[in-house]
């Protein structure tokens, strides 16, 4: 394997790196006067972010690598057996003298190493130096003249999907922050065009953040895979959100796009990129976590749905027209304002079918499309060989979908990869929804060919069509399918959240980030604190952040009266979980007949949330109290509520009860019902 | 977001060959077979392609160690897996794949890629064909599985499933390069066409990895009394480097497979 040694900044080689040998060694500046790096982000500097060094350090260094990926070549075309695919990079890079510590540590170097590895299938050794002054000289220079309101991070690339998911935060009542990575001017430009139509959706002023990162001068670039991009992206949107201590960042990517599983046999590892890759994330996410002093939540929105299905949801929040206004090609170099897609590369491909299964080419016409893959000649080479990989990917999906879900893992094991960075007790209900939304997307795939073939229909008998376009190379799959009128179907469990914590809320709550959807946890104390605790921490983290149970005795004071606190916490959350066992508990002060936990129930009976009850099959020594208000009000036929019985000594058990239940009474009491 | 770097085969002399089975008139699989396995040959006899399936198989050896015996954390440990508890097949499948990638990152790709492919895709058919459900599977199915792993005949079929599955991915792998350019101008009329090939060289390699299959089991048992349960990487490379080899030779002598 090559190896390259970077030195950022002025560095010089420490002792131990000099020992090692070197194909090539490189030195990298954004400084003026020896600038090979432009690094700019005008709307920071002016208004006065990233005045946390950790932030800034965290930009330096992606824009490093970044840089780096592109100056040192992956082989060329013909190295096919990808001998010099994988490169090892050594950086010597100046940090912050107050996160010298940080970064230096053991862990998050590792991290860091690994993360960028997952990312591009290349080897790192960082190497930090203390000592980088934030100088008046820097770009991301503070200024403290302007203020700015939001309370979530969302990378916006001016496509379908970014747009979709900023749209779904403006609908929840939050204010995103709009941050991009604009290499290039033409770019910058689509994307303005964009945000201003999208301010007609927002009550809000709508801040973007672009900032401007590529190389520049000498060495010139030998490398355009920029498989490190992704880190570069999600670095900008946590530098935003370190900075402006914001605890989300939303980058949003459809499914499919996102797993970007190889559609051709020559696509191994690498080949193809994983820029929102679910393992990519998990490891940024832990790198995140070990840095900043409070923590970031990273989420992909999109992550169960197809690209026609984000298309068809954009409809439904009647959004349809800004379509138009949305980019997703991968060579905008090439493109021009009034066809603004090649319609050859992968993205193009994936939104033309995606638009024509939506049934929305009305706002994303073929006209738009620099070449109609249906019916205009295909180039030898990556254009064929993109078109083709598209539909033989949905066809081999359905052959093995036909046979059963689990023969997708056969086929595609890097699903195993993927799956396994969930918590393990969720991979089961990943891994299904990861196949059912494969399978979705390739009935899509294949019912617009089918549509395709039949619009053309004249035309391809009368032997007009271009010897190599897609429909001269494919056959007809005489699929009909209609896609579910807005939404996914309803195992897609991110999608029912986020409609929860939509259709739940009355009135919109300021929160930072996404909120997470609050489920009141009532029991008694006493013998019940354990259980208490370690239901809360297990129910939290295998929802990954999506639920909160509310418990009395983790909330901060309050100068509230504890009844007032305790009906604020059940009118807040949008469900309600008991457990009863055998004590009924401290009474209301002055009532002889109501206990606490009884008016818990009442409360969440009142507000109409949804109540899920676990009472322990241990009748004997049972408090009779609380036996006679099981029997009277949990039990009534008209107003209780139809409880399970589950022994608490079994933890585990208990645990995944609550847990089911939760996750059926989501799927069946505010899950979209499909077709 | 969502790239893939495609290349064509390169004219070379080695490539020629394949490209004019891929653009003749015929499709005859036992010979793209041939033409992509020669044109691949130097490397992939290499001693580092070698070591790589060597390495690969090895886990599979592993796990039959495993299965043979009461406590197996032990010998999976030695292939760096801790498993969780809670465990999980995807979690298990993904490390052995793990175990392959760190040992060798960053040296040629598409083996090291190919040979963890077959690797977990002859490990999740069997999870499959083993456990009641792979989506709904517990931290006992795991166990289940792995005493599975243990039986000669489970074991045979693993062998079989993963030399195979490494030639037939690297014949694929070769032949996807170019495969796309030559539909509707050769004997691939559509793309359904090319499709069909790929399949059909999966499934010839297999028909013909039989030669494997038949001196696997016996191997397994042979050699894990001789090491008193313990088979090493050495013995496994020998086993690996000799299974290959037979499999490549078969592949060459067969003729007419359509």
């Amino acid at each position: 394997m090559k190896r390259f040694l970077f030195l950022c900044e002025d560095s010089e080689c420490p002792a131990e790196l000099a020992r090692a040998q070197y194909n090539h060694q490189y030195h990298l500046s954004h400084k003026s006067g020896k600038r090979n790096i432009y690094l700019t982000a005008e709307p920071f500097k002016r208004l006065a972010l990233l005045q946390s060094p950790l932030a800034q350090d965290l930009i330096r260094i992606a824009a490093y690598v970044y840089v780096a990926d592109t100056t040192v070549s992956r082989g060329g075309e013909k190295d096919i057996l990808l001998k010099n695919w994988e490169r090892h990079f050594t950086f010597v890079v100046p940090v912050s003298s107050a996160n010298y510590n940080t970064w230096n540590g053991k862990n998050v170097r590792k991290s860091l190493e690994n993360t960028l590895s997952l990312l591009t299938g290349d080897t790192y050794t960082f190497h930090f130096v203390k000592g980088y002054v934030t100088q008046n000289d820097l770009l991301f220079k503070p200024s403290d003249q302007h203020e700015i309101y939001g309370d979530v991070a969302v990378l916006f690339s001016g496509g379908v999907d970014s747009l979709y998911a900023t749209l779904r935060l403006l609908e929840d009542g939050k204010r995103p922050l709009l941050v991009s990575h604009t290499p290039r001017s033409s770019l910058q430009s689509l994307q303005g065009r964009l945000l201003s139509e999208l301010k007609g959706y927002s009550h809000h002023h709508l801040n973007q953040f672009g900032a401007r990162i590529h190389r520049k001068g000498k060495p010139a670039a030998k490398e355009h895979t920029q498989r490190s991009r992704g880190f570069l992206y999600l670095s900008l949107g946590c530098a935003l959100a370190l900075d402006l201590r914001l605890d989300s960042v939303v980058l949003a990517d459809n499914g499919v796009v996102s797993l970007n599983l190889a559609k051709l046999e020559e696509s191994v590892g690498t080949k193809n990129s994983r820029a929102t890759w679910p393992p990519f994330l998990q490891a940024y996410k832990k790198l995140i976590a070990q840095i900043a002093d409070v923590p970031i939540d990273i989420a992909n929105p999109l992550q169960f749905m197809t690209r026609a299905e984000t298309m068809s949801s954009l409809q439904k929040l009647g959004a349809e027209r800004l379509l138009e206004y949305t980019v997703s090609c991968a060579h905008t170099r090439e493109t021009t304002g009034r066809q603004p897609h090649c319609g050859i590369c992968s993205q193009c491909i994936d939104r033309r079918f995606g638009s024509i299964a939506a049934g929305l080419e009305e706002y994303d016409p073929a006209e738009r499309y620099r070449k109609n893959i249906f019916t205009e000649s295909l180039d030898e080479g990556t254009e064929i060989k993109l078109a083709l990989g598209h539909t033989r990917f949905a066809r081999e999906v359905i052959q093995n979908y036909g046979k059963s879900g689990e023969s997708l893992f056969s086929r595609w094991p890097e699903l195993n990869d993927i799956v396994s960075t969930y918590n393990p007790t969720d991979q089961g209900h990943v891994a299904k929804s990861l196949t059912t939304l494969l399978a979705r997307h390739s009935l899509e795939t294949l019912g617009v060919l089918t549509k395709e073939f039949q619009r053309h229909r004249t035309a391809i008998e009368n032997w007009e069509i271009p010897s190599t376009s897609l429909l001269a190379l494919e056959n007809n799959p005489g699929i009909v399918y209609e896609p579910p009128p807005a939404r996914p179907l309803k195992e897609s469990v991110a999608f029912a959240l986020n409609l929860i914590t939509r259709v739940s809320r009355a009135e919109p709550k300021r929160v930072r980030g996404y909120a997470p959807m609050l489920i009141f946890l009532s029991s008694v104390f006493q013998g019940m604190m354990a259980l208490r605790s370690r239901l809360k921490s297990s129910i939290e983290s295998s929802f990954e952040g999506e639920f909160k149970l509310l418990t009395y005795e983790s909330e901060p004071a309050e100068s509230t009266t504890p009844e007032n606190a305790i009906r604020k916490m059940i009118e807040d959350s949008t469900m309600y979980v008991a457990l009863f066992d055998v004590r009924s508990g401290s009474n209301v002060p002055g009532d002889k007949e109501l206990s606490i936990t009884a008016l818990e129930y009442r409360i969440a009976r009142e507000s109409g949330l949804p109540r899920l009850v676990f009472v322990s099959p241990e009748r004997k020594g049972r408090d009779p109290t609380l036996q006679s208000f099981l029997d009277n009000q949990v039990r009534d036929f008209g107003t209780g509520v139809k409880y399970s019985e589950v022994d608490f000594a079994d933890e585990r058990s208990l645990i995944r009860e609550v847990r089911r239940a939760i996750l059926r009474e989501l799927k069946t009491g505010y899950a979209p019902q499909t077709s | 977001m969502g790239h893939s770097t495609l290349k064509n085969l390169p004219r070379y002399p080695s490539y020629l060959e394949v490209i004019a089975q891929l653009e003749g008139d015929s499709v005859d699989v036992a010979q793209i077979a041939k033409a992509s396995l020669q044109a691949v040959k130097r490397q992939m006899t290499s001693e580092h392609t070698v070591d790589i399936a060597a390495d690969a198989f090895y886990v599979l050896v592993k796990l039959a160690c495993a299965g043979r015996k009461k406590e197996y954390d032990n010998v999976l440990e030695e292939l760096g897996i801790k498993l969780d508890k809670p465990s999980s097949p995807f979690l298990l499948t993904a490390e052995i794949g793990e175990y392959v990638r760190k040992r060798y990152r960053g040296s040629s790709a598409s083996f090291r890629e190919i040979a963890v492919e077959a690797l977990q895709n002859t490990v999740t058919n069997i999870m499959v064909e083993t456990l009641p459900s792979l989506f709904e599977a517990s931290t006992n199915d795991i166990a289940l599985f792995i005493k599975s792993m243990g039986k000669e005949r489970t074991f045979e079929q693993a062998t079989r499933s993963f030399f195979a599955s490494f030639v037939a991915k690297t014949i694929s792998f070769v032949v996807d390069h170019e495969l796309g350019n030559v539909v509707g101008l050769s004997a691939f009329g559509d793309n359904n066409d090319a499709a069909y090939l790929l399949h059909n060289i999966d499934t010839y390699t297999h028909d013909i990895a039989i030669v494997v299959e038949e001196f696997s089991g016996g191997w397994l048992g042979k050699t894990y009394q001789q090491m008193d349960g313990n088979i090493g990487r050495e013995e496994s490379k020998k086993f690996a480097t000799y299974a290959l080899k037979k499999l490549r030779k078969a592949l060459e002598k067969t003729e007419g497979w359509k």
